[in-house]
């Protein structure tokens, strides 16, 4: 797939994504409702608190605000749970007959569909930063670039595993249960709905041998100014060798499921 | 020489075998049972460069499973086919290149953009001139007479209109394969005949290899050299259409394969 044809999928994404202008304001809506439920939640828990878990009320907030535009930006579970359907339904096949990477096509529509939830984060980030009490660490000029770098690469391992789970429909036929439960884990143990540190050691020990807590937590703590540099580097080694093994095994899946696939009937 | 051939081609498929009631599908949930479909059995043919072949059979005879082994969407379980040099179940990229498939109602435009865009991507895809494929759009929409509703969104054009679209999307990069799985299915008899009309065009200018699937004789009778009829997987008759219609007792028999369900 050429470089052309990678940057045309996303426009063209992008142009089905503002096709639907209601879809889109209700977007922006309910992610403003969600953080104003939010705050309320933790203004609550924060009452007459200094801390809690060793995260200040300064911090609180911006750990929820960025946690949700984390978890906006990167889930695509619509996209995957369409595309299992494609490969039931047989109409997957439109991918096989033309010249592409099926995985690459997949990640510019990721990247085309949220094109515009990531402009309306980033304007969302910076009324934060400028017109509220935010933290000074919060996306301060030192971190954006490993906040940028943790941030592009969790979004693309997160598209892997989802890949990975519309290619294992090719063994099973249905996988949206492997969609509901990476949905389930990655809001409980990835970092951005609660902070990592206030889970129990031994979980935090099993995480650590997954990817979850590079989804939410890495680029989470990092925009927040709480990464120290030899974690990030550390996370970055741990990305990297992630997104190895998931290009791995999304080949794998691919190749064997397509001797596989039946795309039974007409 | 031969662009399209298949040795001994087959592809069976292992379905469930279960009941109707929900009695039925509990019992397939706990212990499933399964048995082996033999969707095509033992098919040899050749296609020479730049005929027409109609391919008929009755429903679930095996037709459209025959040609998605020819497009590489199909691993076959046994026997080969060659196309134009290439395994197709490999996929080669230069393969997909040359190889154009409409399939009835399955499409490869997107939906909620205009046609025009999809086939922007397509010429990128297929690493078409900028240029050149804007001006083959123009030409081939013209032909078939959409030029104006290149701007309209896919979902809001008529089966006709899209059915069209489809064969432009298709056509676009000049393949020199172009394998049509009913492509007249629900069109009324103008549109059936401007996409008759193309075909003709199309196969006359580009000496593109056909492969056209159809219930409808008279797509067949209009369109082909060359005759291939599929029952139950297996291949019944292979030669050309005139042969076959000067058969009135073969014909008879074919019709009377084709009709039964």
């Amino acid at each position: 797939m050429n470089l052309r044809s990678f940057k045309k999928v996303i426009r063209n994404t992008i142009m089905v994504d503002i096709e639907y202008r209601f879809n889109y304001y209700m977007l922006i809506l309910s992610t403003i409702l969600t953080l104003i439920m939010e705050w309320a939640v933790f203004e609550h828990v924060f009452e007459g608190r200094q801390n809690v878990g060793g995260l200040p009320a300064s911090h609180a907030f911006a750990f929820v605000l960025f946690g949700m535009i984390i978890r906006t930006v990167q889930v695509l579970w619509g996209k995957a749970s369409q595309m299992i359907d494609e490969v039931r339904e047989g109409t997957f096949r439109r991918y096989l007959l033309q010249p592409i990477s099926h995985p690459l096509y997949f990640i510019a529509q990721a990247i085309g569909a949220k094109t515009n939830t990531f402009l309306a984060a980033i304007v969302i980030c910076l009324v934060y930063k400028f017109a509220f009490d935010s933290p000074a660490t919060f996306l301060s000029i030192d971190g954006l670039g490993p906040t940028f770098i943790s941030f592009t690469l969790s979004c693309l391992l997160l598209w892997m595993i989802y890949l990975c789970m519309v290619y294992a429909s090719f063994y099973l036929e249905e996988s949206q249960f492997l969609l509901l439960t990476l949905n389930i884990s990655i809001g409980v143990f990835s970092g951005t709905v609660l902070p990592l540190s206030w889970l129990p050691d031994w979980l935090k020990i099993f995480l650590s041998y997954t990817p979850l807590p590079l989804l939410g937590d890495w680029p989470l703590r990092t925009a927040l100014g709480l990464m120290p540099s030899a974690e990030f580097f550390h996370s970055l080694q741990l990305a990297t060798l992630w997104t190895a093994i998931l290009a791995g095994l999304m080949a794998i899946l691919y190749r064997r499921g397509l001797k596989r696939y039946e795309a039974f009937g007409g | 020489m031969l662009s399209i051939e298949a040795k001994e081609l087959g592809r069976h498929f292992k379905i469930r075998d279960r009941g109707e009631s929900l009695g039925a599908a509990v019992q397939s949930f706990l212990s499933p049972k399964w048995k082996i479909k033999d969707a095509v059995s033992d098919v040899s043919f050749g296609i020479q460069q730049g005929e027409i072949v109609g391919l008929v059979g009755a429903n679930g005879a095996g037709k459209t499973t025959l040609l998605k082994m020819i497009a590489g969407l199909l691993h076959p379980t046994h026997g080969s086919v060659s196309s134009l040099g290439f395994t197709p179940h490999q996929r080669d990229k230069a393969y997909l290149k040359q190889i154009g498939m409409v399939m009835g109602q399955k499409s490869q435009m997107w939906v909620d953009i205009p046609a025009w865009d999809t086939f922007m991507l397509l010429a990128d895809i297929y690493d078409l001139d900028p240029a050149k494929a804007r001006a083959r759009v123009e030409k081939l929409a013209k032909q078939f007479r959409v030029f104006d509703q290149l701007g309209v969104q896919v979902r809001r054009l008529s089966l006709g209109e899209r059915m069209k679209m489809e064969i432009i999307a298709a056509v676009l990069h000049e393949p020199k394969i172009l394998i049509l799985d009913e492509p007249t299915i629900g069109l009324d008899v103008l549109a059936k005949d401007v996409i008759r009309n193309f075909v003709l065009e199309y196969n006359k200018e580009e000496e593109t290899s056909i492969i056209l699937s159809s219930h409808d004789m008279e797509d067949i009778s209009e369109l082909c050299d060359k005759l291939i009829v599929i029952n139950k997987g297996k291949l019944v008759y292979n030669g050309d259409l005139e042969s076959f219609s000067k058969d009135k007792n073969l014909k008879q028999w074919i019709q009377s394969i084709i009709s039964e369900e």
